[in-house]
């Protein structure tokens, strides 16, 4: 590769980092040797990388290792938490087996007979990101952890979740189901799903019953296959509301926003 | 405890930290100088190293945990940019190759002063860094992971999520900008090389 005078810009950096193979390496070498400004421009290359090379090899300060090892063991707590109510769980079920299924039973009634909340202001972006945040950082555990979505739905219902969750198999945009959780009661009991991207990035994705229309102005709404998108930010988090019959959507994460956007989108069914 | 241990719930924190912890200087190093702040470095740091261990199933233990590591680090610090509206750009190698800034034909005596500085004992190291600061971010993490760090650039591409070639032209691009603010430098320094 050279320009019309015989210059091989790029390939001089190939020939620094041993990165060209004969008989061009040797063609580029002759190159360099007969031409001034070649031969000034891998020296400038070589200057620069071994300039780079002699930065000093500094180690993180004690309170960077101290913090990381007081975030591993946050996290192992909520993981030994969540543990320990799945232990739990299965006795607790057989004994209350049957007032649970009248229980659910009572609120799924309550749920379909309820008329939409307007009274009720849903949560506000804030208190949204609040619970992503405690979740990124250990402070909220799952009480189911799966990754078939059929399970998370499963679950929900079995906890008296009156509407359905929708918790979608997102593999195709590289998330997968993490678990859920219920958060609230009754009422303004809210489905809590996790999903997990093949970077590490997170989503919570939270549905509970309300109005979108009475949420706070939004930064951005966008339109999209007939459903409208509400966009906030709180802090580092992204938050896309949108409104499924009466339950409000919401996904969060402080992943790249368009990303989230995006998710939220191929998440939203038209109701 | 061997690398190749099975991996079950309990030894998974022993396992973490004996494929993470030993990277964590290298990690702190790149995220010191892609952010330019000692505390957005640490915490920068935290999240690595948190995010990672929450996705360390998805590791496979054995391979490169260095690449692993870096590759969410530069992604929590890429979407942390996005978020600022830093976008980064992709610039096309004929963008590259029209740099007039950066013209060394009719001064080659000023460019090879360069290799020379370190070996002429002018302290180069604060400037380096600062030379270093004032390149676009993803110029930056390219030089950063292959000159100073020693990754390939096919490592370098997996962290950076780009093609090879995309790594070489932005690796071509850092050197070129690092090479001219350290030869303004050695010229103000009153340094010429040996060359007067």
């Amino acid at each position: 590769m050279s320009d019309v005078n015989g210059h091989v810009d790029l390939e001089l950096q190939d020939l620094l980092d041993d990165r060209l193979a004969e008989p061009r390496r040797t063609a580029v070498a002759q190159h360099a040797a007969a031409c001034a400004r070649c031969r000034a421009e891998l020296e400038a290359l070589k200057g620069a990388r071994d300039a780079m090379r002699g930065l000093p090899n500094e180690s993180a300060p004690a309170d960077v290792r101290a913090r990381v090892i007081a975030g591993l063991d946050a996290i192992d707590k909520g993981a030994r938490r969540e543990q320990a109510a799945t232990r739990h769980r299965p006795r607790a079920a057989r004994k209350v087996a049957g007032a649970l299924i009248l229980a659910a039973a009572a609120v799924a009634l309550f749920f379909v007979k309820r008329p939409p909340p307007s009274a009720e202001l849903p949560l506000t972006p804030s208190e949204i990101a609040a619970d992503f945040s405690a979740y990124a950082t250990g402070g909220l555990a799952l009480d189911v952890r799966t990754t078939e979505p059929a399970a998370v739905e499963a679950y929900f219902r079995q906890r008296g979740i009156g509407f359905p969750t929708r918790v979608f198999d997102l593999g195709m945009m590289g998330y997968s189901v993490v678990g859920g959780t219920v958060r609230g009661a009754q009422a303004r009991a809210r489905a809590l799903f996790v999903y997990r991207g093949s970077d590490g990035s997170e989503l919570a994705c939270q549905m509970y019953v309300g109005r979108v229309s009475q949420l706070p102005p939004a930064t951005e709404v966008r339109q999209h296959n007939g459903i409208e998108f509400h966009i906030y930010r709180a802090g580092s988090v992204t938050l896309v509301y949108w409104q499924e019959g009466d339950v409000i959507c919401v996904l969060a994460s402080d992943a790249r926003p368009e990303s989230v956007i995006d998710l939220a989108m191929a998440k939203a069914v038209k109701v | 405890m061997s690398s190749e241990a099975p991996r079950t719930a309990e030894n998974k924190r022993s396992l973490f930290e004996e494929t993470a912890l030993p990277w964590l200087d290298a990690l702190y190093r790149v995220a010191l100088r892609l952010t330019r702040d000692p505390s957005d470095a640490a915490d920068l740091v935290q999240e690595t190293c948190l995010r990672a261990y929450r996705t360390f199933e998805n590791f496979r233990l054995g391979t490169n945990s260095r690449a692993w590591l870096f590759t969410i680090l530069y992604s929590i610090y890429i979407n942390q940019q996005q978020r600022l509206g830093r976008q980064g750009v992709t610039v096309p190698i004929e963008a590259v190759d029209r740099d007039e800034n950066f013209d060394t034909r009719d001064e080659p005596e000023a460019s090879a002063a360069v290799a020379n500085v370190d070996v002429a004992g002018v302290p180069v190291g604060p400037e380096v860094a600062r030379a270093l600061g004032e390149l676009r971010y993803e110029f930056r993490a390219a030089v950063l992971l292959v000159d100073a760090e020693g990754l390939s650039y096919e490592e370098a591409a997996v962290v950076l999520q780009c093609p090879v070639g995309t790594v070489r032209s932005r690796l071509f691009r850092a050197r070129r900008q690092l090479a001219r603010a350290l030869r303004d430098y050695a010229l103000r320094s009153g340094f010429d090389g040996g060359l007067s």
